[in-house]
């Protein structure tokens, strides 16, 4: 949101936007910056409390108004929704910050957080492949280990059990 | 998750124990199993309560009923709910609806919410649990489970 009158110009000017006969077009132009389909749609809500939102996800973003008030209401709603997005505001948002203050007063943000984080599934991910990769190194290890001394060398096999051993110690 | 509030009717320490039961079950973080009594016992520690996992446990199966005011506040807060969550109807049924729209917001994969907006009322996040429901539908996901 700019903080002045005058800052007005050199925002849009920097955002170097289309020439557009109505503010509902410009989704085109997101599209066109984002990669993600806009959508607009109609959704009654509750009157004079919230009058848009924005619903962003990894292929869209949902913008609905409320279509009980006038065209031009709508408009500016819209346009307050697509103006988050050129703005990049989507972008970078910790879990914290992905829903607005006061969208569950009542839970301990801390909660809110731990229920929103991406990290899940992702760092769970991350870890599954750096201890798979960790397997296979050990068993490259091993085979050559094993290739370098003949089958049933007892002695030969404690010590490559003894390197692998100390390897994983290590880490 | 709408049977844990209003039931009037039902014995008061029957309430205690599911709602203490729903907690432990659907409190936790993703990808991982509920919280033990142990951890539980281990977060009030923290913040200065004072609860042993053992009695946890029998809250839990109700062999024990009538905890104090405080190990209800102190339960409550361990999972981050409202203290008053075992002891006011409102309160509970506002924090269960405010869950439920985290979670809903969260399994339709919505990375980020823009409002426009002057506090939330309950209706009003009864009208964002619809718009999640229409963006699962948009992006092509079965209907929110639980």
């Amino acid at each position: 949101m700019w903080s002045s009158r005058r800052q007005q110009p050199e925002i849009l000017a920097q955002l170097k936007l289309p020439q557009v006969a109505s503010i509902r077009d410009l989704r085109h132009e997101e599209t066109r910056r984002t990669g993600r389909a806009v959508h607009i749609e109609a959704a009654e809500t509750v009157l004079g409390r919230r009058c848009g939102v924005c619903y962003v996800t990894e292929n869209a973003f949902y913008i609905f108004y409320d279509p009980r008030t006038s065209r031009a209401h709508q408009d500016h709603v819209i346009g307050h929704e697509i103006a988050h997005v050129l703005l990049g505001h989507h972008e970078a948002r910790r879990p914290s910050e992905a829903v607005p203050q006061g969208f569950a007063p009542l839970l301990d943000p801390a909660l809110v957080e731990m229920m929103l984080a991406r990290s899940s599934y992702e760092e769970a991910e991350e870890h599954d492949a750096e201890l798979l990769a960790s397997y296979l190194y050990g068993r490259v290890i091993e085979h050559r280990l094993r290739n370098a001394s003949p089958p049933g060398d007892d002695t030969q096999e404690r010590i490559a059990h003894t390197l692998l051993s100390r390897r994983e110690a290590e880490r | 998750m709408d049977d844990l509030s209003g039931r009037a009717s039902a014995d008061e320490s029957t309430v205690f124990r599911e709602r203490l039961n729903w907690l432990f079950e659907h409190v936790h973080p993703p990808k991982r199993g509920p919280y033990s009594n142990k951890e539980v016992a281990a977060k009030i520690a923290g913040f200065g309560g004072s609860l042993s996992d053992s009695y946890i446990s029998l809250l839990r199966t109700g062999k024990r009923v009538n905890p104090s005011d405080d190990a209800r506040k102190w339960l409550a807060r361990s999972f981050g709910f409202p203290e008053k969550f075992f002891d006011d109807e409102e309160v509970a049924a506002a924090a269960l609806q405010q869950f439920a729209a985290v979670k809903s917001v969260k399994q339709a994969g919505i990375e980020s919410v823009f409002y426009r907006m002057i506090g939330l009322s309950s209706d009003s996040i009864a009208a964002v649990l619809k718009e999640v429901d229409r963006v699962r539908e948009l992006e092509g996901l079965p209907p929110a489970s639980d």
